[in-house]
């Protein structure tokens, strides 16, 4: 599904790691927009500057400088607490490697995002019971992470990530930690969620994965190099 | 590991283990410290261990502390003056104190302080030798000496046999009138200094022809090495050694602990949560952890206590070694925090 306005607009961004001789340009004047209901890819090899972008795009890193529009309004890098409300009401993140707390079972874990919300413990039970069930794994409820599966465990982070019903979901490299056919059942989940009107945005550098998105964005040391839209199933199929 | 069914978080045991330490060593220590005050307290008979005797002499009239000691209250803020009766079947003493007298353990009531040691109301605080002495009049107990009946104040005591227990305070006045003025005295204050100051202000309050008889020379301080290296302290300073070696593991325990919750915190950043929420979460977590490792290190001092009678604990203990473990664990987790807190995820 692709949507009409913008979204996310960001112009002009720098990135740098390190000081002096030891400075690392993650990122040299990235510009782009996402539209409201996509599902885009960003691709680049490893050290292309992809998750810093979207780390920057999620609000979980700032920006040495440049323009980032969310829904036309501009996003205060300089105010953190501006920032972590942006990334609480806003953004859903899924990692590659799921960030699911070992001690916690998959029902805590979910219910992360929504505590100190002002939520019901009812209200709680019945979300998180909700988003599980969408994704599957309503019986995994009171398992712990290290006794599901990798698939199962990145639907619990998922799960986590869309409990809120947030308007963005970012993904950095979802199916790197999967095998090819539970990765493809993950790739399936983000298609239904942006066929729900969600704005997904993956990082990957697995160009089956790409295929399965309606654009992709291509960077190379920190810039972009390409960005087109791919016909739905292009390379992947 | 898990506890009924529920996952313990890694660390949180060795974490436990750590505050069980660090509050068994504050238990210890604070109570053979409070208990070796005790000891010392009695055997120097209530006295704080820099004191002088003197002695009044020729004095014209009995009613001279009248106008003597508000002088001195007025212009001193740490004295204690004894007046001991002399009775070879009790250890008697009156008390006119001004600031913090040392106060014996009590069993029951109150001990002196500056109003109810100076007043024309015979009072007394007893040791519990002479309890099946007291009276009842009009609800109240009351100890005979010398024709005078004396309202007890309090009981004061130690569960093994000591001076203390065969004691008996009584307020100034009440004994003066039994010693009369021309008699021995002791001078007693925390600080050496106010002892001298105290001293050399008495011997001039009196009126000719009262003739106050007092050393004022410099006492001997021991040394600092000389007094950490004397009966208990040395074991106090071994104990306060061990509690300075536990905190600073704890720690190293504490920034452990931190590293096996970066998961937590990096789900936290990925949820949006609040600095605020942060610090309240992990507080909460780290001193229900330190809670349970205090509760442990109570109970390991309990136990330790009932095989060694020479370790009495008491109520006032655990609440100072609470206080002191909840500081402590205020410290460690704020400096681990600022010590973890360039350890990103």
């Amino acid at each position: 599904m692709t949507g009409g306005q913008n979204i996310i607009e960001v112009r002009d961004i720098y990135k740098s790691f390190g000081k002096k001789e030891a400075t690392v340009k993650a990122l040299q004047g990235v510009s782009l927009s996402i539209r409201n209901g996509e599902l885009a890819a960003i691709m680049g090899k490893s050290g292309s500057g992809k998750s810093t972008l979207l780390n920057i795009l999620g609000g979980m890193m700032s920006m040495d400088s440049g323009s980032y529009l969310y829904h036309g309004k501009s996003i205060n890098f300089n105010r953190q607490r501006e920032l972590t409300r942006f990334r609480r009401d806003e953004i859903g993140f899924v990692v590659q490697y799921f960030a699911l707390v070992e001690d916690l079972n998959i029902f805590q874990n979910v219910a992360l995002p929504l505590r100190y919300q002002g939520y019901h413990k009812k209200e709680i039970r019945n979300l998180v019971t909700h988003a599980l069930h969408e994704l599957g794994i309503e019986d995994k409820a009171k398992a712990y992470p290290n006794e599901l599966s990798g698939g199962q465990q990145q639907r619990a982070a998922i799960a986590r990530a869309v409990v809120k019903q947030p308007s963005v979901i970012l993904a950095d490299e979802p199916t790197g930690a999967l095998d090819e056919a539970t990765g493809e059942s993950v790739i399936e989940i983000f298609q239904k969620m942006n066929q729900n009107g969600k704005t997904v945005i993956i990082v990957t550098h697995d160009a089956k994965v790409a295929g399965q998105c309606q654009r992709t964005i291509q960077m190379k040391d920190g810039r972009v190099t390409e960005d087109g839209l791919f016909q739905m199933g292009g390379i992947g199929s | 590991m898990r506890l009924a069914k529920k996952k313990i978080p890694k660390g949180h045991l060795l974490l436990a283990l750590s505050f069980m330490a660090v509050s068994f060593c504050s238990l210890i220590i604070i109570s053979t410290a409070r208990m070796g005050r005790m000891n010392q307290l009695s055997q120097n008979g209530l006295y704080s261990g820099h004191q002088r005797d003197f002695s009044i002499t020729d004095a014209a009239r009995e009613d001279l502390w009248q106008d003597i000691i508000p002088q001195l209250k007025d212009r001193h803020k740490d004295f204690t003056i004894y007046v001991p009766i002399e009775d070879p079947n009790i250890i008697i003493k009156g008390i006119c104190t001004v600031g913090r007298p040392e106060s014996p353990p009590m069993l029951q009531g109150t001990y002196f302080d500056p109003a109810s040691s100076w007043t024309s109301h015979p009072s007394a605080v007893i040791g519990k030798e002479y309890s099946q002495d007291i009276t009842q009049r009009g609800g109240k107990p009351y100890y005979t000496y010398g024709g005078i009946e004396f309202e007890v104040l309090g009981i004061m005591g130690t569960k093994e046999e000591s001076r203390i227990n065969h004691m008996v305070v009584t307020d100034f006045q009440s004994a003066t009138a039994i010693t009369g003025i021309n008699t021995s005295y002791v001078l007693d204050a925390q600080k050496e200094s106010s002892l001298l100051e105290v001293g050399q202000d008495l011997s001039s309050c009196f009126p000719f022809p009262a003739n106050v008889v007092i050393l004022l020379e410099q006492g001997m301080e021991p040394s600092l090495l000389a007094r950490m290296l004397s009966g208990n302290t040395i074991m106090n300073t071994m104990y306060a050694l061990i509690l300075i070696c536990f905190s600073l593991s704890t720690i190293l325990v504490t920034l452990i602990w931190f590293r096996f919750r970066r998961q937590l915190f990096y789900a936290w950043e990925l949820c949006g949560y609040k600095s605020y929420w942060k610090h309240l979460e992990t507080s909460k977590a780290y001193f229900q952890v330190a809670g349970i490792g205090f509760a442990a290190g109570l109970l390991l001092a309990a136990a330790v206590s009932r095989l060694a009678s020479d370790i009495q604990i008491m109520l006032t203990d655990i609440l100072l070694s609470l206080a002191v473990t909840i500081g402590l664990g205020v410290a460690i987790l704020a400096i681990s925090k600022k010590l973890s807190s360039a350890d990103k995820y």
